[in-house]
């Protein structure tokens, strides 16, 4: 039997944030065990994706009567992949970043002031709009409550950072690098600078998600990889 | 009844049938037939209305509808003299040698990131409801262990544990590995 077996079944319960349940040598067996650490990730993952998904056990019937959607869902028109136009007189400025890297350059515009800030999805969705002048795909996000957006430029990338509040308080920023090519779809976990971070390749674009709560960055990188055109 | 009384009421009517479609998800999930799922959702949605007093304010009105909803189900079973889902052998050997035996390995993850959602949707769809009832109260409707316990009447380390078993096996199944 391997060191993690005992702990198994509880990793479910961390995942989901239940973690009176768990018992604490599970709780310090993960943080050292990498093994258990990508389980829990793929739980969390596994749950965005149900979630998004919207399963029921079997083909449910179609819905009838009063259909709302559940409360907090943001529809927010988030920036494609193109961004590349600067519409003058705007009254936005790119700021440019001196990594060369975009992907540490999205890194550090997450935390930099942001350019406009309010809690209306469509004003920053506006904003976010006048600022490229594209037509933008709009990106399904439960419970996330925007907060602002900034516009950076690294090199020859530009740079669309919006920000939300993730219902556990936590804050998360999207990223999309406008210049980088759609690769399939996918999402690669990273740590750069102290920050875990998940860059995705979708067919709407790359962007790349930094926060502090990982089951709210692994819901918009789901949400975002499967966006379509 | 006062006139303040008379709107909270009105209120909670009113959220009470706005719950509707994920009354009906729910049972559909119970029954897995159209007419019955839609009586029994009507039903709870009728006994939730007539005792709204009952609901404690600062719970959970959604984990209550399925509470009263389950239960109706029961005394549907009872009355029918069937009995509520037992686990049958084939639910209980589902996993032989068990994924949860072993770690998600990096293909697995990597498998799961790049999942579209109607293959994700398909693998839950494939589980047994002992799993897939939990799950789907958990991760769907993101109730906690203990609503969705108190749900389905069971200890809250059964619900964690069909959770587990129940992503783990979406997860077999979403790298090949289920049947």
């Amino acid at each position: 039997m391997s060191a993690c077996a005992p702990h198994r079944e509880f990793l479910a319960a961390v995942a989901d944030g239940e973690t009176e349940l768990v018992p604490a040598a599970t709780l310090d067996h993960i943080k050292d065990c990498a093994d258990c650490t990508n389980e829990v990730r793929a739980h969390q993952l596994l749950t965005s994706k149900l979630r998004l998904a919207a399963v029921e056990p079997e083909q449910a019937p179609p819905e009838r009567g009063l259909v709302s959607l559940p409360r907090g869902r943001v529809r927010l028109v988030a920036v494609g992949v193109a961004v590349a136009i600067l519409v003058a007189g705007a009254g936005v400025g790119w700021t440019v970043i001196s990594h060369p890297d975009p992907v540490q350059a999205a890194v550090t515009a997450s935390s930099e002031p942001l350019q406009i800030q309010s809690g209306d999805a469509s004003q920053v969705g506006q904003w976010c709009l006048q600022a490229s002048g594209r037509t933008l795909p709009a990106i399904q996000l439960d419970g996330m409550q925007v907060v602002g957006a900034r516009m950076d430029r690294s090199a020859s990338t530009d740079i669309v950072t919006v920000v939300y509040t993730a219902p556990s308080g936590g804050r998360i920023t999207v990223s999309w690098l406008e210049g980088q090519a759609p690769a399939g779809s996918g999402v690669e976990d990273r740590t750069i600078s102290g920050h875990q971070l998940l860059i995705v390749h979708s067919p709407v674009g790359t962007a790349v998600v930094i926060g502090s709560s990982a089951d709210a960055m692994w819901q918009i990188a789901a949400a975002i990889e499967s966006t379509a055109t | 009844m006062s006139e303040r009384s008379a709107e909270a009421e009105g209120d909670m009517a009113a959220q009470i049938v706005r719950l509707q479609p994920r009354l009906l998800r729910f049972a559909w999930s119970l029954t897995r037939d159209r007419a019955a799922a839609e009586d029994l959702a009507q039903e709870a949605i009728a006994r939730a209305l007539a005792s709204q007093w009952r609901f404690q304010p600062g719970t959970n009105l959604k984990a209550w509808l399925f509470r009263i909803l389950r239960n109706i189900h029961l005394n549907v079973l009872r009355a029918a003299a069937t009995h509520p889902a037992l686990v049958s052998i084939e639910e209980l050997v589902i996993e032989p040698a068990g994924p949860h035996e072993r770690s998600v390995n990096p293909v697995e993850a990597r498998v799961i990131e790049r999942a579209e959602l109607t293959r994700v949707a398909d693998a839950f769809r494939t589980l047994p409801p002992i799993f897939a009832i939990p799950l789907y109260l958990t991760a769907v409707e993101e109730l906690s262990y203990a609503e969705t316990a108190s749900i389905l009447d069971v200890p809250v380390g059964t619900v964690m544990s069909r959770v587990y078993r129940g992503r783990r096996l979406v997860m077999s199944r979403l790298a090949g590995g289920g049947q």
